[in-house]
């Protein structure tokens, strides 16, 4: 059986929140942790991937400005398809950091929502991370359930990480 | 002038990988899903590489390859997934399957002109 548990919930939101700094990282935006997303006049952008496995589940959403998402995109990219190829790689990053702890999951492919005021309604008492950048703020919101006797294991290392090419 | 195919759902990956390789003197052809990339696959089998992305509507990049490696006129094709995958699994799949590398995203363009001029035909 699934349960929704806060303290798992906050574990794996905290991976997500790793990954994403690390992945805007990689795309030249540093973030810095922040608090309240509220209710912005700016256009949004928002990225949300599923992702399943046998102890794991849930959503993943990754919200930001236009301008947030073109300071991390490369030249010429468009907001729309590039904020669901970071919520891509955002969880492919969470999918790695599962693994090194035990877990194994399935993803889904992105979709993608444009809008003003977007605001998060969160199912349990577990409130979605924000960060801010000097292009803006990022908004990582995920919820989870997990097989009610999972526990995080010890991180290991994997064969190959992000950047890394393997010759066969 | 030696044929690449980009198969990769976001435009923006496309595009880059377009640009780098096409600078680089490289003709690129691109696809949007596994099924467009195995159609342009088999009506281009001269393709001197094809980088492939896994996690992608329609076809996923591993059915596409095992796919490819089905047909005799596709079959030789060297592959390079392109992924942000990093599952042991998934990525023996694409090793048995006769992949030659597999790239775990975001990937610079001087190590995707590297991995392509080692691995291209």
């Amino acid at each position: 059986m699934f349960v929704e548990r806060s303290d798992t919930t906050r574990a794996i939101q905290a991976l997500a929140g790793s990954a994403c700094v690390e992945l805007m990282q990689a795309y030249g935006v540093t973030l810095t942790p922040s608090e309240g997303w509220g209710e912005s006049d700016e256009v949004m952008f928002s990225g949300v991937m599923g992702f399943v496995g046998d102890a794991v589940r849930g959503t993943c959403l990754l919200a930001a400005p236009q301008g947030t998402v073109q300071a991390a995109a490369p030249r010429d990219a468009g907001a729309r398809d590039w904020v669901g190829e970071l919520a891509n790689q955002l969880v492919g990053r969470l999918k790695a950091k599962l693994m090194a702890r035990g877990a194994t999951i399935a993803l889904s492919t992105p979709v993608v929502l444009r809008g003003v005021k977007l605001s998060p309604l969160p199912r349990t008492d577990v409130e979605p991370v924000v960060f801010e950048s000097s292009a803006g703020k990022v908004l990582v919101w995920l919820e989870v359930e997990i097989e009610n006797d999972f526990q995080l294991g010890e991180e290991r290392a994997l064969k190959a990480s992000e950047g890394e090419l393997l010759v066969f | 002038m030696k044929k690449v195919l980009v198969v990769d759902d976001s435009e923006t990956i496309r595009l880059e990988v377009s640009r780098t390789l096409g600078q680089a003197g490289f003709s690129v052809l691109e696809a949007r899903d596994g099924a467009e990339g195995l159609a342009t696959a088999i009506k281009n089998p001269d393709l001197a590489l094809l980088v492939l992305d896994v996690n992608m509507p329609v076809m996923n990049g591993l059915e596409m390859l095992e796919r490819l490696r089905q047909n005799p006129t596709t079959a030789d094709i060297p592959v390079l997934l392109m992924t942000t995958e990093a599952e042991d699994r998934l990525i023996e799949r694409a090793k048995k399957a006769g992949a030659k590398g597999w790239f775990i995203k975001p990937v610079k363009p001087e190590m995707l002109l590297m991995a392509t001029n080692k691995l291209a035909r």
